[in-house]
């Protein structure tokens, strides 16, 4: 009798841990489309067998643990490739912009250079003829425009820049503030014995998701903590406790900042990585330079126009006359040249002054107008390109680092994809894998039964034994 | 290795993605039939695409000048061309004075019409081309000869522009010839000014070069040696209006050049122009027959992997259990 009832009992603890798998592999089935779930295994252990008459026999069979798989080069490898990504990513939305801006077609600043100096060239043939002066007038307002608009689209893609950054800081306080609790509550759940799975696969999604914003790195301490740095090594979450990354407006300008409590820290491109860092190189390297270079043209552009053109004499014999307004130039440390293009403007209004001829009372001398149309072909700016050429170089810059971006993109966006996929194939969720568990389960469960019905009826001949 | 329902999909996605992204560059090939229409496309190709580009508007721009060039020159050459009959004229007039037996009634008749000649070569120095004094110089709104009304036979003095019987009104420092430019830093010259023509002053100092003629000093002395019936003054001064024709044809002979040139240099722009074209469409256009087929392989591809993916679905354990 006492071998029957530990039968009993064996068949019992089957019956429940049957159970418990089962719920185990529909809990995985429930969650096969949750993002960052990691499939969860039923450990099963025998109970510790008992020593009967010299024999050793089990006494059924437990739920031991349920173990979240867990491939720490995976996740290791997820958050490098995301912050590759992010940092690719994020630089595809401006560049689309300035390649929209220093387009190639024939709505840009080199088209409306030609015009200008066309207009010159076309004025050489009828230096007194007025609507062929109103014509040089015009075509200069709109190269004018054309400087102004471009310096003033530059501007708008850097406050875009800075108003994406700025929308994205209270997500990534709050998740560096999720992932502070979440250390928190995963050592005081372990240190009492339990599995955090759960927590740890919200953790780990959390640490992925600031990868491709901030790129962070991150080791894990002794007690199970995950510790968070920005790449150039400022902590943004340490054991149980966040920073906050604030943004500081001054006008125009926005300065990201980390506060460490009581101090806060200047953040610039180098101390960040991801998505931040593509948006910060944007907004801090590639935008001032190109704004540098249109200052430049616009500068080379109004004093080498001016330099000739007020050394010629106009209509009304005046000489000396500037054509453009004679640019701010500032002194060092600004160059010389800055904010030329968004100050560039005509400093004549009407056609009878423009300085066509070299001496006075020659409506007809065209010796200056062919002076000023040559400069088209002259190596102006630098002494070393043409204005045309120097804009062609501005355009080809910002097609490399489009080209660039959008094949690093690329090549980042399949390594990532990559490593889910192997993600996915070492701690994911198949649904071949999970039915073919159920089965498992199931049939266990049915065989536990079998069991406890056999024994029943053991016992039920057994107690028919005496009628 | 296990590939759950994440990976399929997954990979399908970017897949379909990535062939997605593909045929629409295709599609905007074909449909702008350029290969370059952003810089990214090919960063290298910029530079050139602009130069050309600017090269192409600079060689229309060329075009239009010297074909304003070509019209100056011949409005220049009709005038010439008449100037040349009426100094034929005036040879003629002189000769039939010299050997006509004429009596001076009919000489005074021939001295008028030397002084007719004269008149109307005043009027072709003063003529006037889309209002402006085509032989004006830079001064083109000045009307360039005007008839001196002090003049004197006996104080004519070829070294002092004042005695002249036709005066020149055009500051000598815009006594300049129009010139055009026809390539970069390449000028022609598409008309004469006046003093080098009629007053035979080619260097531009206010007087007549030596060995040049004052045309219409020429003329004036013709007239008054026929007036006076002095038929030894009129043989001597018959080579001048020859010298004179010579002058008027060198020069025209030199308009003529030009126009040549502008010709020959409109026909070189044409060829250099198309030249310049082939060079930009070898830069941004696109090969159409290869970005067809290129589409067509890609639709197809693109086709299958749709189809795929929606056969993924069928295919499920749960159909067997």
């Amino acid at each position: 009798m006492p071998g029957l009832i530990s039968a009993l009992n064996a068949g019992e603890t089957s019956l429940y841990t049957h159970q418990k798998a089962l719920e185990v592999t529909g809990n995985n089935i429930s969650n096969v489309n949750t993002p960052g779930y990691s499939r969860q295994e039923a450990i099963l252990s025998p109970y510790p067998t008992l020593n009967f008459g010299g024999y050793f026999i089990g006494q059924g069979v437990r739920v031991a643990d349920i173990q979240r798989q867990h491939d720490s080069f995976v996740a290791r490898q997820l958050q490098e490739k995301s912050a590759t990504f992010g940092e690719q990513d994020s630089k595809a939305g401006p560049l689309a912009e300035l390649e929209r801006i220093f387009n190639i077609g024939e709505n840009n600043i080199a088209a409306s250079i030609d015009s200008f100096f066309d207009s010159w060239q076309e004025l050489s043939t009828d230096p007194s003829n007025l609507v062929l002066r109103d014509q040089v007038i015009q075509r200069s307002g709109l190269l004018v425009d054309n400087f102004r608009t471009t310096d003033q689209e530059l501007k708008t893609i850097q406050r875009y820049v800075n108003e994406t950054l700025d929308g994205k800081l209270s997500a990534i306080n709050t998740k560096a503030q999720e992932l502070a609790a979440l250390n928190n509550r995963i050592a005081s759940l372990e240190t009492s014995g339990q599995m955090a799975n759960t927590q740890r696969d919200r953790r780990d999604v959390l640490v992925q998701e600031l990868s491709q914003t901030l790129g962070v790195q991150t080791y894990t301490d002794n007690a199970g903590m995950v510790n968070v740095t920005l790449p150039g090594g400022l902590p943004l979450v340490q054991a149980d406790s966040a920073m906050t990354l604030q943004g500081v407006w001054s006008g125009q300008d926005y300065q990201l900042k980390l506060s460490l409590g009581n101090t806060s820290i200047d953040l610039e491109a180098r101390h960040l990585g991801g998505e931040f860092k593509g948006l910060m190189e944007v907004k801090d390297t590639l935008i001032p330079d190109l704004q540098s270079r249109l200052d430049k043209l616009a500068y080379t552009l109004a004093t080498e126009i001016n330099a000739v053109h007020s050394g010629g004499i106009d209509l009304n014999n005046n000489t000396g006359i500037n054509f453009f307004t004679p640019p701010p130039s500032p002194g060092p440390p600004a160059n010389i040249w800055d904010g030329a293009a968004s100050s560039l403007q005509l400093a004549v209004s009407n056609g009878f002054q423009i300085a066509a001829a070299s001496s006075p009372n020659a409506p007809g001398d065209n010796s200056n107008v062919l002076a000023i149309a040559g400069l088209a072909s002259q190596k102006l700016v630098d002494g070393a390109t043409t204005l045309i050429d120097y804009y062609s170089s501005m355009a080809s810059k910002v097609g490399l680092e489009s080209s660039q971006a959008k094949l690093v993109r690329v090549g980042a966006e399949d390594a990532l994809v990559q490593m889910q996929n192997l993600r996915e194939s070492r701690v994911g969720v198949s649904l071949e894998q999970e039915m073919i568990d159920l089965i498992r389960f199931q049939r266990g469960f049915e065989a536990s039964a079998k069991l406890l019905s056999t024994v029943d009826e053991m016992m039920e001949t057994l107690l028919t034994v005496k009628r | 290795m296990k590939a759950t329902q994440w990976t399929t999909y997954r990979s399908m996605q970017l897949q379909l993605g990535t062939m997605g992204d593909r045929l629409h560059e295709l599609r905007t090939l074909a449909a702008t039939g350029k290969k370059v229409s952003r810089p990214s496309d090919d960063p290298s190709s910029v530079r050139p695409i602009l130069d050309v580009r600017a090269q192409v508007r600079l060689a229309d721009r060329y075009l239009e000048t010297m074909g304003t060039g070509l019209d100056r020159a011949k409005v220049v050459e009709g005038h010439m061309s008449s100037m040349e009959n009426a100094l034929v004229r005036a040879k003629e007039l002189a000769l039939s004075a010299v050997n006509g037996g004429y009596d001076p009634q009919s000489m005074a008749t021939v001295a008028d019409q030397i002084a007719n000649i004269r008149a109307q070569l005043v009027d072709t120095a003063n003529a006037r081309f889309d209002g402006k004094y085509v032989f004006a110089g830079y001064e083109e709104q000045t009307k360039p000869f005007t008839v001196n009304p002090t003049y004197n036979p006996a104080t004519y003095n070829p070294a002092n522009p004042a005695t002249y019987p036709v005066l020149y009104n055009v500051g000598l420092a815009n006594s300049q010839p129009n010139m055009l430019e026809i390539s970069p830093g390449e000028t022609v010259q598409v008309g004469l000014t006046g003093n080098s023509l009629f007053l035979g002053d080619a260097d531009n100092d206010g007087v007549t070069d030596p060995g040049a003629y004052d045309i219409f000093a020429v003329l004036t002395q013709i007239e008054e040696a026929i007036r006076a019936d002095d038929k030894t003054a009129i043989s001597a001064k018959l080579d001048t209006i020859d010298g004179a024709a010579d002058q008027a044809r060198r020069l025209r002979s030199k308009i003529g050049n030009n126009a040549a040139r502008l010709e020959s240099a409109m026909q070189q722009m044409e060829i250099t122009k198309i030249d310049l074209k082939e060079t930009l469409s070898r830069y941004e256009d696109a090969d159409l027959i290869e970005t067809l087929t290129d589409l067509t392989q890609q639709e197809t591809a693109f086709e299958a992997a749709l189809n795929i993916t929606a056969k993924i679905s069928e295919l499920s354990i749960l159909k067997f259990i």
